[in-house]
């Protein structure tokens, strides 16, 4: 199996040089551009040579054009490219707002590099999220406008369905239906964390279900959302549940 | 007085951008100190330290980065206590304050600047302060009258003071905003009914206490 190539992108050269050390220790092969035009150039030619990325990292505040102007672009012209971006502020309106667009996931600055490598190594996968929904149709509906904004992601209807998909496909992220079913989405979810126990789930119901809900918290379920949920909104969920694997030092 | 707020507001949204601005430079340093350290370490557990020359260009990186951060640290308290400590020119704040004020021309505007020490502030808060106070005498005098502005040193500082000729009298709040200004430039508002008007005294001192 190829190593993973990761492209890093940072105007900060000493940031850029102790990263790329360190992530070149743990067999990821890495790629460094000091600013987005760089980034894009390295890209290009990348794929001329048939050596596609397999994600770009990038910091978000740049001279020129900075890093989330950066993930839309890459978006736009290489859609199968996933874009993490990191940021040494608070809070952004800008770093919302990729979130929201389908930006795979955000990290705080200074981070853990411990917790960094796994993420890396499953975002390399390009991993699926997974729609689980006891209506097929709304299940596929959310599915196709995950799509949109490059979201890779896969619907299903009943609770077989879904553990057969974990048993054969690479997904991190599973978002469930909080009335699935007659055996109940808290029977699910540990048939699930069984066959993938990293598996970080996102619920979503249409009515406060109080004994349910505290069922799933103690299974340690990641967020709830409440129907209808808009996509701008499950797609910043999903990249904040990535982004939490990995705590700020 | 309403627009008086929005300066105010206006200075402490600039402070939030700065001390924001600080923060993430800071965080980037250590971004960069804690990748260094990590490598390094990595590198002695594994043995590969001594042969790795990576291992003594991020020993010189982490030096580097304490000092830039050390730097960024200063130049930013610096930047706050040098505008605060910087000499005054008083009658320019009080000109400035004038014109931003705006009287009406029904009003007689006078200046007497009388001091010759030199009080310590910071240039915008000092104008704001006095312009606060000519604003509520211009308000008084909304139907003309007579505003005089005099400078004059004191044994404890230097004195601005500000009489109009309203007839009415003061409000209960109407020093309340100015009395907030004044504590932060550490200066001292006195207001006192006088014959045929009003006088507000504001002393500003000389040296930092």
């Amino acid at each position: 199996m190829s190593p993973l190539r990761v492209l890093i992108v940072d105007d900060e050269q000493s940031h850029l040089i102790t990263l790329a050390a360190n992530l070149e220790l743990e067999g990821i092969e890495i790629a460094t551009a000091e600013s987005a035009t760089a980034a894009l150039q390295a890209i290009k030619e990348s794929e001329i040579r048939q050596r596609q990325f397999d994600l770009v990292l990038s910091d978000v505040k740049m001279p020129g054009m900075n890093g989330v102007d950066l993930f839309r672009q890459i978006r736009r012209e290489h859609p199968s490219i996933p874009v993490i971006l990191m940021t040494g502020f608070a809070f952004e309106t800008l770093l919302e707002e990729a979130m929201r667009e389908g930006a795979f996931a955000v990290l705080p600055k200074p981070f853990d590099l411990d917790q960094v490598v796994p993420l890396l190594l499953r975002a390399g996968l390009h991993p699926m999220t997974l729609i689980v929904d006891s209506s097929l149709q709304d299940a596929t509906a959310t599915v196709l406008a995950l799509h949109e904004i490059g979201i890779r992601a896969h619907a299903v209807g009943d609770s077989d369905s879904a553990q057969s998909v974990l048993r054969d496909h690479e997904v991190d992220i599973c978002v469930v239906d909080l009335v699935m079913g007659i055996e109940g989405t808290p029977t699910l979810i540990e048939r699930m964390r069984q066959i993938k126990p990293r598996l970080s789930f996102i619920a979503i119901s249409g009515c406060d279900i109080p004994e349910l809900l505290r069922k799933i918290t103690i299974r340690e379920m990641l967020m709830w959302l409440r129907k209808p949920v808009s996509v701008p909104v499950l797609a910043r969920t999903i990249a904040v549940a990535r982004g939490s694997m990995v705590a700020r030092r | 007085m309403h627009k008086l707020g929005i300066a105010a507001l206006e200075r402490t949204f600039l402070a939030e951008q700065m001390l924001s601005t600080l923060r993430h430079d800071l965080r980037n340093k250590h971004a960069n100190i804690h990748n260094a350290t990590y490598y390094i370490r990595r590198q002695i557990e594994q043995g590969h330290a001594a042969s790795d020359p990576r291992v003594a260009r991020f020993l010189w990186l982490i030096e580097e980065e304490l000092a830039a951060a050390e730097r960024l640290l200063r130049s930013a308290f610096t930047e706050i206590l040098t505008e605060e400590s910087l000499p005054l020119d008083l009658r320019r704040c009080v000109l400035e304050a004038v014109r931003l004020a705006a009287p009406a021309a029904s009003v007689v505007v006078d200046h007497q600047f009388r001091s010759l020490a030199i009080p310590r502030g910071d240039s915008q808060v000092v104008t704001l302060l006095i312009r606060c106070v000519i604003d509520a005498a211009v308000l008084a005098l909304s139907e003309g009258g007579f505003l005089s502005i005099a400078t004059s040193d004191h044994s404890d500082g230097v004195m601005v003071s500000v009489r109009d000729s309203r007839t009415s009298s003061v409000a209960v709040d109407e020093f309340k905003f100015a009395e907030q200004i004044a504590a932060r430039c550490r200066a001292q508002l006195c207001v006192a009914s006088v014959p045929q008007g009003v006088l507000i005294e504001l002393l500003f001192p000389t040296i930092l206490p």
